[in-house]
């Protein structure tokens, strides 16, 4: 139940990640953000594998995923938890700069829960990250299975 | 014979007119003569009688005389010769006395008057003698009435035959001859009468004449002369005109005579000529049809085979096929091929051993390629070579060794064509006809033919040739519309690739400074106004470029996207446009006029897209109008397409540059006036574009400016 408000940020630029940090601190939710830093490393965490094995159960609230990604992007990572059993229930939000047609029909095509175009201005940015903490970790309700660990 | 006259009768002959003073011995002599005579006077059958040289009285009548003209002798005697004639003849009979004549004369015909009036025809004969010493002239008369009339009667015959007709005697005298042959051959009756018939015909003929008159006059009958061979008749202005002559015999008094009856036939020997003529034509005429027929038959299946197909080489070789036998003996078609080199493409005999053979010598005797004869002069002057015959002298000339000489000697060509096929002033190859054994020669119509056909065949060779250009430039086509077609749609992924990456990673970087600017704002709250500012300058500086970024994203997504034709209702788009921009109006006095619009076919996004943009710019444009006016109108008259404006009543533009207006990043307005990226037209007329449609704008400095845009009905019709 300690994996209850966790947020999975999926970002690799450094910058985005401070930013978006930043925003959730604002909105004091930043101490239940984890961040992986490519598409890979997602699937690690959430199958425990890599340097993810010993971490602790349980599957985050709502994945923060940025769509272009090192080694495995955005979409293929939506397509893997869509089509894993444990993973298919969590929600995925992307979170990214484009707003490409081809992005967001392939993203809903996957089964994606929101679309979120990063606004360039700070203000608007922050807003935005607030409201989807707000509503994917506070109010947004999952079936329990969601919250269970694969491992167990 | 009852009273005899006693007269005596004496002869003029004793030379002198004397008196009876004979002597007695001699008296007694010729009295004894004069008896006999005085006998042969009185009991002639024939009228006979003595009249007065002078006085022209009758001095003795005899018995004959008396019965045929029914005179008494006392009557006769108290006549003069005069009486008894017909007035109109007296005249004549005068003048016929008063001629110094003959003793004993024949003295023609004559008409004399009976007693009872009747006129009979007489021949007289006449002899001068003294009578009772006087001159007197003994005379017997015969009636030839009948004969006369017979021969009037045959004259009349002669006459109303139709023919020519000519009497002649047994010496070739003519005795008698009719009207037509005197029109016939130009003679009048009295230059013919008594004249040879050689005078009808040609000088030629003349010599053989009386040898052939002499035999007929040996066996006379009736016949055509001269049968079977062309006879002439010559008239008297020496012209000849062919006859057909007709011999009869005819027995008379004077002898056989023959009748001659002569028709001209030049016009019948015309009409023969002209018959034969016509025979020899109308057999010549089945001749030549006939050959017209081979020859178009061969000319329609070699046609037909030229026609068909674009395998020239083939086609080309079936026709010299077909060729053989009808047109030639041997037939050959060499061909020009593209590199220049002759290429042989057929050889045809019926004997395919000898056409072997004839390989075998054009390998061993190639044509030389600068002969003044054969193909390939044929192929430099681009004209036919005619050989109608071959005399053992050409083949003598052409051959270029003994040996040669023999092999062409033996091939016994008679006859032969050497016809280039030309087209468009191209020489292709030519076809080589030759007559040989079957011993024909050819014409000019033969000629004629084979340069028909080679024409045809030059053409199909022209239009294989130009159509394998066509398929290779073709290829050549598809090959680079498939190469150019794969480089564009390289770029297009490109670009793409690039829009994308755009897409994601420009607007990131300005995300970051409008970022941090907010992070430096909160991190050091005590920056200076100046600083501030700065700060607020960067700020806004990447929010304009994230705007550009996206309209130019924006834009070329208009250009790639996919079109999703639909019905649409452009009142109910009109309406969400001016809803989506409310928050623009706020403050704003803005007057609406929209009309009612049609429902027109397009993509709902981008036609929503044209209004915003449009809209958009009404609003901006008249920012500095109180009120705004914004009419939004249509124009249906063209029923091909319909066309919408958007009219404001705002700043305007210069017309001058109204073209420039719908290019990407073209502004007619400084940005410190009016704020915007130059991209939002330029997507118009690119929507517009994709819809088939067109864009244009009209405008006067401060006077409001009218952008209108046209949708056609039938959009490519790839929409239907």
């Amino acid at each position: 139940m300690s994996d209850f408000k966790r947020i999975l940020l999926a970002e690799d630029d450094p910058r985005d990640i401070e930013l978006t940090l930043t925003a959730l601190g604002e909105n004091k939710l930043a101490n239940e953000v984890v961040v992986a830093r490519d598409g890979a490393e997602v699937l690690d965490y959430l199958r425990y594998q890599g340097e993810y094995q010993m971490r602790q159960k349980g599957n985050p609230a709502v994945i923060l995923l940025d769509l272009k990604m090192p080694k495995v992007d955005g979409l293929q990572v939506l397509r893997e938890i869509r089509s894993d059993p444990y993973l298919k229930m969590i929600p995925v939000c992307v979170l990214t700069s484009s707003r490409e047609e081809r992005d967001l029909i392939e993203s809903y095509n996957l089964g994606v829960n929101a679309y979120v175009v990063k606004p360039v201005g700070f203000k608007e940015f922050v807003t935005a990250v607030r409201e989807i903490g707000l509503f994917w970790v506070v109010l947004n309700v999952v079936p329990s299975g969601s919250q269970k660990s694969a491992g167990t | 014979m009852k009273t005899v006259p006693n007269n005596t009768l004496k002869s003029r002959s004793s030379n002198q007119r004397t008196k009876s003073t004979s002597p007695p011995r001699t008296e007694r002599r010729k009295k004894a003569g004069n008896v006999h005579l005085e006998m042969l006077f009185k009991s002639n059958p024939l009228p006979m009688w003595v009249y007065d040289l002078v006085t022209l009285q009758f001095l003795e009548v005899n018995q004959a005389a008396i019965k045929k003209y029914g005179y008494t002798r006392a009557e006769f005697l108290r006549k003069r010769i005069i009486d008894i004639r017909p007035e109109e003849d007296i005249p004549k009979l005068l003048d016929n006395i008063n001629q110094d004549r003959p003793e004993l004369q024949n003295s023609g015909f004559w008409r004399h008057k009976l007693k009872d009036g009747s006129i009979i025809e007489v021949e007289i004969t006449s002899h001068l003698f003294t009578f009772k010493d006087r001159q007197a002239v003994l005379v017997v008369a015969q009636d030839v009435t009948d004969r006369k009339r017979a021969e009037e009667r045959f004259q009349l015959v002669v006459e109303s035959v139709g023919n020519a007709i000519v009497m002649a005697d047994g010496q070739g005298k003519i005795v008698l001859s009719n009207l037509q042959t005197e029109k016939l051959f130009g003679y009048k009756r009295e230059e013919l009468l008594g004249h040879s018939v050689d005078l009808l015909i040609p000088e030629r003929y003349r010599k053989g004449h009386p040898q052939h008159r002499t035999i007929f006059m040996e066996h006379p009958c009736a016949r055509l002369m001269g049968a079977g061979r062309d006879l002439f008749g010559l008239r008297k202005d020496g012209n000849e005109f062919p006859v057909e002559v007709g011999l009869n015999p005819i027995e008379t008094e004077q002898g056989i005579m023959v009748l001659v009856s002569i028709v001209e036939i030049t016009e019948r020997k015309q009409a023969e000529q002209q018959l034969m003529q016509s025979l020899e034509r109308e057999k010549e005429a089945r001749r030549d049809a006939e050959t017209t027929r081979e020859r178009l038959a061969f000319l329609a299946d070699a046609s037909a085979l030229l026609a068909e197909t674009f395998d020239y080489h083939g086609r080309l070789k079936q026709v010299a096929e077909i060729a053989v036998p009808s047109m030639a003996d041997w037939c050959a078609i060499d061909i020009l091929e593209a590199d220049n080199s002759l290429q042989r493409v057929a050889v045809v005999h019926s004997d395919p051993a000898k056409v072997e053979w004839a390989y075998e010598i054009q390998r061993r005797y190639p044509p030389d390629p600068s002969a003044s004869r054969g193909i390939y002069n044929v192929l430099r002057a681009g004209k036919s070579e005619f050989y109608p015959d071959i005399p053992d002298s050409m083949l003598v000339a052409a051959a270029r060794d003994e040996e040669q000489l023999q092999l062409s000697r033996s091939l016994g060509f008679k006859s032969a064509m050497v016809v280039p096929f030309q087209a468009h002033g191209h020489t292709f190859g030519a076809i080589t006809l030759v007559m040989a054994e079957s011993d024909r020669h050819y014409t000019e119509k033969d000629l004629t033919l084979i340069e028909d056909l080679a024409r045809r065949a030059a053409l199909l060779i022209d239009n294989a040739r130009l159509y394998e250009e066509a398929q290779k430039l073709n290829n050549d086509l598809e090959v680079r519309v498939r190469e150019r077609t794969a480089e564009l749609e390289i770029i297009n992924k490109e670009l793409e690739a690039f829009s994308y990456s755009v897409s994601h990673d420009l607007r990131a970087p300005l995300r970051h400074i409008a970022g941090y600017v907010e992070l430096l704002n909160v991190s050091a709250p005590d920056l200076g106004e100046k600083s501030q500012r700065y700060l607020h300058i960067i700020s806004e500086s990447a929010s304009r470029m994230g705007a550009l970024i996206d309209d130019l994203l924006s834009f070329s997504r208009m250009g790639r996207a996919e079109m999703r034709m639909t019905g649409i209702h452009v009142n109910s788009v009109i309406r969400e446009v001016i809803n989506d921009l409310n928050s623009e109006l706020a403050g704003r006095e803005v007057i609406w006029q929209i009309e009612d619009c049609p429902q027109v076919k397009g993509d709902r996004a981008m036609i929503k897209q044209v209004f915003v943009n449009l809209i958009s710019n009404a609003l901006k444009f008249t920012r500095t109008r109180s009120p705004a006016r914004i009419e939004i109108g249509v124009d249906i008259t063209d029923p091909a397409e319909t066309t919408f404006f958007v009219r404001d009543n705002g700043v305007g533009f210069d017309a001058r540059y109204a073209d420039k207006l719908f290019g990407i990043f073209q502004r007619l307005h400084r940005s410190d006036e009016f704020e915007g990226t130059g991209v939002g037209l330029a997507n118009v007329r690119r929507i517009v574009h994709r819809h088939n449609g067109r864009t244009w704008a009209e405008s006067q400095l401060d006077l409001g400016a009218t952008f209108y845009f046209s949708i056609p009905h039938q959009i490519g019709g790839m929409y239907e």
